[in-house]
């Protein structure tokens, strides 16, 4: 492999990191995965565990599908990444429970075994199937970024809000609010920042476009 | 000089107008409420008014949308519609907290006026309900005549309370029921929502006026009527539970302010029916077995989810009836 | 309401040519005499007649804003000759003949300006043919409008010749039933009724627009009132189709006038005949679907038969859409107006086909209902037209 090839395969990987990281962002574009944001999402530790959680599946199962997938016939891929993503998910729960922290696990017991059926291992198990190894990976990397960034960012919201804490550290905060534990928060929150996104998005799609029309 | 277009004549009706009845219906429960309780109910309306038109107006800058957008007086309503559903006693920080949201959160960011998807004042109760219930639901006692003063907070113990009708109805407890009492209105619940005669008058007045459609109210108010009536609460004579259920809680007047809304109802006449049909199902319910004494907030948002398709399948249901009958006599079309 | 007042201006300014033929200039040389009824020239099968007698004084382009580019020649007036037709007996007239008589007398309908004889063969049936059991003629003599009376001025003055010509009309195309449907207030029906016959009267209900001229049903084919009076007085007086009577009225005139006028009067000669009072622009046609003229010398062509000149108003910025569902109400096809706009102005072109759009026939009532001011009719015109591939495709190129 030459360099200018090396180059473009580079930029080619950035781009698809990026555009699932940020400008095409998993949660807030797609709007998938959002299940455990919504449910789970009430400190910051619960929305690290679960970015964890899906690092830890979706990166070994689309590596596996961009090996295997395109041998299997379509109608087996879902029903085979659903098993595989299952296995990792009692893998990473009894990891989670008998050696990090027990009430974490009694808090979030519900929500890791559905993230087996989240529609963002859809997506990328789908474009693992048929895509190159290292981009399904560099695609798996930028949806994880994508979906912890906002996890992380609501739930330490929801955080300081709810219980005037950050990451259990008491946090100076005049006035705490118990009620924005309750979901129809972090639906309000994540409809503010989609809306934000795609202010930015407009802004720079116009900046871009003014600046092509200068120059022409 | 040929800056108009056809048609050249236009009919006289006003948004403002419309806007203009709304915000008169609201003074007229204010005044009620100011006769009972004294300048106190005023104050808290007035508030909420001014924090609405406040953040709509900064929202309008921050948008980019033209200030003439305010006056058009939908955000006076929302707040002059959240300070009627509060109790007179509240601290007048809460509506204030209400009429933000709703204008911040539920409206502007949809787009403004006639692009929101919810209706702002249901859901600043909604949230008020949720967030503080013990300020929504503490109620001065009526008898007492008192009058509250004009402070942004009411320490507790210097006013009398009283159970309201609708808690009393959720812990199914039968009230004493004096049928003239309800009906004029003297009994505990919030600013503007207790006085059944006059809530009746003003859907007539705004329904001869136009500004709220009858095929809205009327089938809404046939419906909570015929499910109190046919489904008393526990033994009681069914005159009177259609009495104390609708005279409780917020429904009457969700009958006239909220689900009336344009903006947020559908438009076309048939699923103007369903709406007002669906909604008052919805209301009752959440009445009986919701979690708090007035949960109607939470049904008018349900419902309000729902308005647009509603509106669209009746309209293709309608027109795939009738569009046969009217192409039938068609005259071969000359070229 | 008074009845018509001639007006004979000094010039007229008609047709001879749209932009796309040749115009002939050898047949019309400058100063050329010319009598009334004489052909300038033939443009689709059909003479163009002169409607006054004088002398061509040039010809120049305009822009009409119903029929678009034309080539006019002024005829400057100075006489009162009349070339007339040869007059028929009554066994003479075959529906064929009818049909010729109505293309060489130069009738238009003056409903939607179509050449009489164009819509009569179209129509014609044989006489095996079953149409006519359950088809009707119907002259419309509604004046549908706030401010157009001109076909009641001429159904008050001369009812039973417009029968004659719908009784002619019907004969052409070989219908059995016709009738003269109006709107006219209780006490002028009944004139009416005593005029012609009790059968030949139908009352449609006092609304706008009118939709039911006959019973339900009937199929309905509609002339207008005085393309029946001009038949009839092709057929009988011999007399061509060079006048007709227009409304000329709105707010910015003192008082509403019918006048009988030659075709290619201009319109400015229409307005100094009422007294128009100096800052006013011109509509032509109704106060709901009218087209806007800017140049106050356009002729008056066939096809027209209101004139207003509005008083200028304060234009009303239009407001958001607050969704009061009057225009779906108002809107006598049954669509929904607002959701129309609404899906094209979210540039939801895809979706605009399920709400048929395109059975709007553009009656104007959704804007005039309008509390927000909004021009609904508009758009809902535009998307009926928009077809959105082209937008669809642009979409698609995004995610390449």
């Amino acid at each position: 492999m030459n360099k200018p090839q090396m180059r473009r395969e580079f930029w080619r990987g950035t781009t698809l990191f990026v555009e699932n990281a940020v400008t095409n962002n998993i949660v807030l574009i797609q709007a998938l995965g959002l299940c455990p944001i919504i449910g789970a999402s009430t400190t910051l530790q619960n929305g690290v565990v679960l970015t964890v959680c899906t690092a830890v599946v979706l990166l070994p199962l689309s590596l596996l599908m961009a090996f295997f997938g395109h041998r299997l016939p379509k109608w087996l891929r879902p029903a085979v990444y659903v098993m595989v993503a299952s296995l990792l998910l009692v893998g990473t729960s009894f990891v989670l429970s008998r050696h990090i922290s027990s009430p974490l696990y009694a808090e979030l017991h519900h929500f890791i075994p559905l993230i087996a059926v989240n529609m963002l291992y859809a997506r990328t198990v789908g474009f693992s199937s048929i895509a190159h190894p290292v981009s399904t990976v560099v695609d798996a990397l930028g949806s994880t970024v994508g979906f912890g960034a906002v996890i992380c960012a609501i739930s330490a919201l929801r955080e300081v809000l709810a219980f005037g804490t950050l990451w259990n550290q008491p946090v100076d905060t005049s006035v705490t609010l118990p009620q924005t534990t309750a979901p129809f928060t972090a639906f309000i929150l994540l409809g503010l920042m989609a809306a934000t996104l795609q202010w930015c998005r407009l802004r720079v799609s116009a900046f871009f476009h003014r600046k092509e029309e200068d120059e022409e | 000089m040929n800056n108009q277009s056809a048609p050249y004549i236009r009919t006289e009706a006003r948004v403002s107008g419309m806007m203009m009845d709304m915000l008169l219906a609201s003074l007229v429960l204010g005044i009620f409420s100011f006769v009972t309780y004294g300048p106190r109910p005023l104050y808290i309306m007035l508030l909420s008014c001014i924090t609405a038109v406040l953040c709509e107006l900064v929202c309008c800058v921050i948008g980019r949308r033209p200030l003439r957008m305010v006056l058009d007086g939908t955000a006076a309503i929302t707040g002059l519609t959240i300070g009627l559903l509060m109790s007179p006693m509240v601290d007048a920080w809460v509506p204030m907290v209400g009429a933000a949201f709703a204008i911040v959160v539920v409206k502007a960011p949809f787009g403004g006026t006639g692009r929101n998807v919810f209706n702002p004042a249901a859901a600043g109760v909604a949230l008020l309900t949720y967030c503080f219930p013990s300020q929504m639901f503490t109620y001065p006692a009526i008898e007492s005549g008192v009058q509250l003063p004009l402070t942004m907070t009411i320490e507790p113990g210097t006013v009398v309370t009283e159970v309201s009708l609708a808690a009393q109805l959720q812990n199914h407890a039968i009230p004493p029921v004096d049928r003239m009492n309800i009906l004029l209105g003297n009994f505990t619940g919030p600013i503007g929502a207790t006085a059944f005669l006059i809530l009746l008058t003003l859907a007539c007045y705004l329904m001869v006026r136009r500004t709220i459609s009858p095929w809205v109210v009327i089938p809404y108010f046939a419906t909570c009527a015929l499910l109190a009536w046919v489904f008393p609460l526990s033994s009681m004579n069914p005159a009177n539970s259609f009495l104390l259920q609708l005279g409780s809680g917020y429904i009457l007047f969700a009958g006239v302010f909220l689900i009336n809304d344009p903006v947020t109802a559908p438009r076309f006449w048939l699923g103007r029916l369903c709406y007002g049909i669906l909604s008052a199902g919805m209301v009752m319910l959440m009445q009986r077995h919701g979690n708090y004494e007035a949960g109607t907030c939470f049904a008018i948002l349900l419902m309000n989810a729902f308005a647009p398709i509603i509106d669209r399948w009746s309209w293709h249901g309608w027109y795939a009836l009738t569009r046969r009958l009217r192409t039938r006599k068609e005259v071969p079309a000359y070229e | 309401m008074r009845g018509i007042e001639d007006v004979t201006p000094a010039s007229v300014r008609l047709p001879v040519a749209t932009d796309d033929t040749v115009f002939p200039l050898a047949q019309l040389p400058p100063d050329a005499p010319i009598r009334c009824g004489e052909e300038l020239c033939r443009m689709d099968d059909m003479p163009v007649l002169s409607s006054v007698c004088g002398k061509v004084e040039g010809t120049l382009m305009i822009h009409h804003p119903l029929y678009g580019p034309l080539q006019c020649a002024d005829i400057l007036r100075d006489g009162t000759d009349e070339v007339p037709l040869p007059i028929v007996t009554e066994e003479e007239l075959t529906p064929d003949a009818i049909i010729e008589l109505a293309r060489e007398a130069a009738v238009y309908d003056e409903l939607d300006g179509i050449p009489l004889w164009e819509k009569l063969s179209h129509w014609q049936v044989t006489e095996e043919d079953l149409t006519p059991l359950h088809s009707v003629l119907v002259a419309d003599g509604t004046a549908n409008d706030v401010y157009g009376s001109a076909p009641w001025a001429v159904l008050k003055e001369d009812a039973r010749m417009v029968l004659d010509g719908l009784r002619l009309a019907a004969k052409a195309i070989r219908f059995t039933r016709y009738h003269i449907a109006t709107m006219l207030p209780k006490r002028r029906r009944r004139a009416l009724k005593k005029a012609v016959g009790r059968a030949y009267v139908y009352t449609v209900g006092d609304e706008y627009p009118v939709t039911v001229y006959a019973d339900k049903s009937m199929e309905t084919y509609r002339i207008g009132v005085q393309a029946c009076l001009a038949l009839a007085q092709a057929v009988r007086e011999g007399k061509r189709h060079t006048h007709t009577v227009v409304t000329v009225a709105g707010d910015a005139l003192p008082a509403p006038h019918n006048l009988r006028v030659p075709f290619g009067t201009n319109i400015a000669a229409l307005l100094t005949a009422c007294q128009a009072q100096s800052e006013h622009h011109i509509v032509l046609g109704d106060a709901m679907v009218g087209i806007p003229c800017t140049d106050p010398h356009t002729p008056l062509l066939p096809g027209m038969t209101t004139v207003l000149a509005m008083s200028p108003r304060r234009v009303r910025t239009p407001g958001p859409c607050i969704g009061c569902g009057r225009c779906a109400e108002a809107c006598h096809v049954g669509l929904l107006p607002y959701e129309i706009v609404r899906r094209s102005e979210n540039m939801h072109y895809e979706r605009l086909q399920h709400l048929y759009p395109s059975d709007c026939d553009g009656c104007g009532v959704c804007s005039y209902v309008c509390p927000a001011g909004r021009d609904v009719a508009q758009e809902v015109l535009e998307a009926g037209q928009t077809k959105g591939t082209m937008f669809l495709n642009w979409g698609e190129d995004e995610y390449e």
